[in-house]
């Protein structure tokens, strides 16, 4: 397995005269769970579109296990978008038709289990389903697929804090076996204990990038530690 | 992927426009019914509305065809579908065949309503007066029926051929409305591109058909050659035959392959999905 899932060299993005990453580098680290942190705004979504092929507009390389965003990373990378990206008539039952068309590692059984642990019903329509319950779809399509690297904007975005523990349940059980995660997030404190590392983006820049084991070793916790880079953050400003 | 990609986006498309032929069909059920128990009201609004019906069915279809490829490709479902593992051509090319499909359908409802219409008032009498008419035809200097019918034919095919064409000039217009600069001119940006682009092929190609005039010739006796001489053209339609030119059609069709390249190569390298 290489050492890096995600490589990232030099990468600017801006919309129009806001300057959103500013010629960054870091490198994600494969086999690991990954935490993409910053306030809102920072950026995390824009490199998450990067990485994923939804942005092309943007100076610098990015490599996803040695190739530029394209057929071979699509196929390789799941992504969990905040967006309600299936469309308002499919049913579950066609969201998961549609997945097992497109994607080889995609793994039917498990999304069927998926299905019946989340109590949703295989004939009801996106249009007609709540929030939470799109949420549940578009969670269990992701985890039902053997990816190298899943990409997640914000899972606990929006989630009530009694229904946070479990996505974060079927996240860490149902992720391919050695491939990496990488979340992105403001709510460290709910995700702090499952990172193996964190990257912290601010003011467009790579404020830390750092494995869980050093920042321990410094006797911080990772929301003390987003506090302090955070914190310094703010007052360069 | 293609064949998967086709089905998907046959049905999706499918859930546009199909209102518009479950109408069509609810407007022929209540024709026939009031033509079984003779109501005159019922006979006359329900014809109106198939004929309304019939000329709105195109018009659908390419309001159909607009959304569905903004939705899919740049609304909230294009994270789902440019994260597909899928070419941009193919990707497109998909996209481009089944608007083209639906059309095509929607095309063939309007001659099939509009013949619907005409038979249910006149019956078979007005078949027979229809065919008198067109017999006559020759005699006030117009082809023969058989000439006309070819005429119509070949002009039906080459409208649709067009409408084939105007997909294409959508589908770039819309993919070049998202890649920058060109989308700071926001939601007015696509209908800003789409008449610059189709005011220059339509400018473009009547200027080439003023240089080099190809045409379709139907021949007084049924037959149909191509000819890209003018003086023919003109002594074929004196000797009672008729023409479609193609000029028009040539030049669009290389303007849709080129259209079609510049669009997934944005779809590929330029776009971005806000």
């Amino acid at each position: 397995m290489p050492e890096s899932i995600v490589t990232i060299r030099n990468v600017s993005k801006s919309y129009g005269k806001h300057l959103v990453l500013d010629d960054i580098s870091f490198d994600v680290p494969a086999g690991k769970i990954v935490g993409l942190l910053g306030a809102n705004g920072c950026g995390k979504t824009t490199l998450m579109k990067i990485i994923t092929g939804l942005i092309h507009d943007y100076s610098g390389e990015v490599l996803i296990a040695g190739h530029r965003p394209g057929v071979y990373s699509k196929a390789r990378v799941a992504f969990l978008s905040d967006r309600s990206y299936l469309a308002e008539w499919f049913k579950t039952e066609d969201a998961i038709d549609y997945f097992d068309d497109f994607f080889e590692d995609f793994d039917r059984p498990k999304a069927m289990e998926l299905t019946k642990r989340f109590g949703l019903d295989l004939k009801q329509r996106v249009k007609t389903m709540s929030k939470g319950m799109q949420e549940k779809v578009r969670l269990l399509l992701v985890m039902s697929r053997r990816a190298e690297l899943y990409v997640m904007d914000e899972p606990l975005g929006g989630v009530d804090p009694a229904a946070r523990s479990v996505i974060l349940d079927i996240i860490m059980k149902n992720y391919a076996d050695n491939s990496t995660l990488l979340l992105s997030t403001h709510q460290v404190h709910d995700l702090e204990q499952s990172f193996n590392h964190i990257i912290i983006l601010g003011h467009g820049k790579v404020l830390l990038s750092s494995d869980i084991y050093d920042i321990r070793m410094q006797g911080l916790s990772v929301e003390e530690k987003y506090r302090e880079v955070y914190g310094n953050a703010w007052e360069v400003d | 992927m293609l064949g998967k990609l086709i089905k998907n986006d046959m049905k999706s498309m499918a859930r546009g426009v199909s209102n518009i032929y479950i109408a069509a069909f609810i407007a022929v059920g209540v024709m026939g019914i009031c033509l079984f128990f003779d109501v005159g009201v019922g006979k006359f609004v329900s014809s109106l509305v198939l004929l309304a019906i019939s000329i709105a069915a195109i018009v659908v279809t390419i309001m159909a065809t607009m959304g569905e490829f903004r939705k899919s490709m740049f609304g909230d479902r294009g994270y789902l579908t440019q994260t597909l593992p899928v070419k941009a051509p193919t990707l497109l090319f998909s996209k481009w065949l089944t608007c083209a499909f639906w059309i095509t359908v929607s095309y063939a409802v309007v001659f099939l309503c509009l013949w619907l219409i005409y038979y249910y008032w006149n019956g078979e009498s007005s078949t027979q007066a229809l065919t008198y008419i067109l017999q006559s035809l020759p005699d006030v200097g117009l082809p023969a029926q058989d000439i006309l019918v070819k005429t119509v034919l070949l002009i039906s095919l080459k409208i649709l051929l067009l409408l084939w064409i105007f997909i294409l000039e959508v589908f770039f217009v819309m993919t070049l409305a998202n890649v920058r600069p060109f989308d700071a001119v926001g939601s007015a940006g696509p209908v800003i591109y789409f008449f610059v682009v189709f005011g220059l092929v339509t400018f473009c190609s009547s200027r080439l058909e003023r240089v080099f005039k190809s045409a379709l010739l139907i021949h007084a006796d049924g037959a149909v050659t191509l000819t890209a001489d003018e003086a023919l053209i003109d002594s074929v339609r004196f000797a009672g035959g008729a023409s479609v030119t193609l000029t028009q059609i040539y030049f669009q069709i290389v303007v849709a392959v080129l259209l079609f390249i510049i669009t997934a190569e944005l779809l590929e390298k330029k776009v971005n999905v806000k």
